[in-house]
């Protein structure tokens, strides 16, 4: 039984020059640091709360150096890290949320994901009524990490999280996390219900860092002109503009009806701010099967 | 981590009005030539040699559809282990619901890995590739594309990367062999739709997987 102060810790897949070995992990692996597993994923021992009031529980991937996972859209090659988290009954799970990635690659092979370590964060919901300090959680968690090669990873998390005392999640990396746009900044769509521009806009002074970029995380059937992007803003006089065209592929939207997404990035840091784009397609809703 | 903002996705409104009218610029401006394969034009030619020794022309397979799986045999998404999309016996299930779907399809595995990955020389790589794929009961032949050239034609950016080309030699499929969840083969769905004379949906989806380890850079965009 893993005790509640006690940071469960697994050991993912082994490496060796270009042979990959994936060895799934169980809750009672015992943690031990080597060269050759370049991924431990924990679960962070508390529910995680943020200033509104918000909680989630964490998934914390450590990376040996060098070694990347990747962002919800790992750009030309890559596989996003993906959790399926079983809690209590009565508990509410929500849609994993990344920190912003880290551009990875040169010009010509383009991924986002995230070096040395990141924090999945899951939002959750409490029942309503009493809950116990503390509760029961598993999380089955899958990666693909890539160097020189790649490897898969998978690791089954089983242990109890406190609910109380409400504390915030402490970082071993200060990456930020996507928020809504300000709104100074604007977006918008032009075009027509097949192909359009995704317009984003605002002054100069809107924009804490430069440069600003954004990058795609399109479902499917939305199609940006080279899709991975990421794509420059234009400052002219003091405004600060990104026109990224797109085409609308309905025969392709195997998962509903398509929606413009993505993060609009400010400056290189992982701490500057960055902020989430997410948009319906013109027209879908009245076209969509 | 800035915990003062809220974590929920924003949602914007698609009406609002549209002013400004700058271009993107430097090395994120997009070409739109088609330097790649693309969906309903003609697939690039090729001739390769297999690893069976073999010379594979693509134009012999005119009037049947070919699908073309990008390869790599120290991939962990496309050969290697047992998650692989090979070693998960996947790509084989895949292959069978293709001949059943249309006997006279054709499965061709490229790859474009350069010599010398991994300590693996090209001759290497050719035995492991035929070797994993025997392993699922199928016969594959595994292409040769050291220099890359097919695969930068193509655009393939991952292993697995799949291609689907008609009997007129049009491409009509890009993307991934099946859904994340593992429940729908893109692959058998298209060669099924192609058979009964249906167009292909979807005729693309998001590939993942390895990047495939080109002995060289892609080449530049032209400019748009």
């Amino acid at each position: 039984m893993i005790g509640f102060q006690m940071m469960l810790t697994v050991y993912g897949a082994c490496a060796a020059a270009g042979i990959a070995l994936m060895i799934p992990q169980d809750a009672t692996t015992s943690a031990t640091t080597s060269a050759t597993n370049p991924v431990v994923a924990s679960v962070i021992p508390y529910i995680a709360s943020s200033s509104d009031g918000a909680q989630y529980v964490v998934i914390r991937f450590k990376l040996e150096p060098q070694w990347h996972i990747y962002w919800s859209n790992a750009g030309d090659s890559g596989s996003s890290p993906t959790v399926k988290l079983s809690m209590p009954t009565g508990w509410t799970i929500g849609q994993a949320e990344f920190p912003r990635p880290q551009i990875l690659g040169n010009t010509q092979e383009r991924n986002y994901g995230y070096e040395n370590s990141m924090d999945l964060m899951i939002p959750v919901v409490a029942p309503v009524g009493d809950v116990p300090a503390s509760i029961s959680v598993s999380a089955k968690v899958d990666w693909f990490v890539c160097k020189q090669a790649c490897l898969m990873g998978s690791a089954t998390l089983t242990t109890q999280l406190t609910t109380e005392p409400k504390k915030p999640l402490v970082q071993l990396n200060p990456r930020v996390y996507p928020s809504k746009l300000p709104p100074s900044i604007r977006a918008s769509l032009e075009g027509t219900p097949t192909s359009g521009i995704l317009v984003l806009t605002g002054p100069t002074k809107s924009f804490d860092a430069q440069p600003v970029r954004f990058v795609p995380d399109p479902t499917a059937g939305v199609q940006f002109s080279d899709g991975t992007g990421p794509f420059l803003a234009v400052q002219s006089g003091n405004t600060v503009t990104a026109r990224i065209p797109f085409t609308i592929h309905l025969e392709d939207a195997v998962d509903g009806p398509p929606r413009i997404r993505g993060l609009l990035l400010t400056g290189e840091r992982e701490t500057d701010p960055a902020y989430r784009i997410d948009m319906a397609a013109p027209d879908v809703p009245a076209r969509a099967k | 981590m800035r915990m003062t903002h809220s974590f929920l996705a924003a949602t914007i409104a698609a009406s609002t009005a549209f002013l400004f009218a700058a271009a993107p610029v430097g090395d994120e401006a997009k070409g739109h030539k088609h330097d790649t394969a693309t969906i309903g034009h003609a697939a690039p030619t090729f001739t390769l040699t297999g690893a069976d020794g073999k010379t594979y022309n693509l134009a012999d397979y005119k009037g049947k559809t070919v699908v073309l799986e990008w390869f790599c045999s120290s991939c962990p998404a496309s050969g290697s282990g047992a998650n692989s999309y090979w070693g998960s016996g996947n790509a084989s299930k895949t292959v069978a619901g293709m001949k059943a779907a249309d006997a006279d399809a054709v499965y061709l595995a490229i790859d474009s890995t350069k010599d010398g990955h991994s300590g693996m020389t090209t001759a290497d790589e050719g035995k492991a590739s035929t070797e994993v794929i025997a392993k699922g009961g199928q016969s594959v032949p595994v292409l040769m594309d050291t220099s890359g050239k097919v695969g930068r034609e193509y655009g393939a950016k991952t292993t697995p990367h799949i291609f689907i080309v008609d009997g007129t030699g049009n491409v009509v499929y890009i993307g991934a062999p099946m859904s994340d969840d593992g429940k729908t083969s893109y692959i058998v769905d298209a060669v099924t739709a192609l058979k009964a004379g249906k167009p292909v949906n979807p005729s693309k989806t998001k590939n993942s997987g390895c990047g495939v380890k080109y002995a060289t850079p892609r080449p530049e965009k032209a400019a748009a």
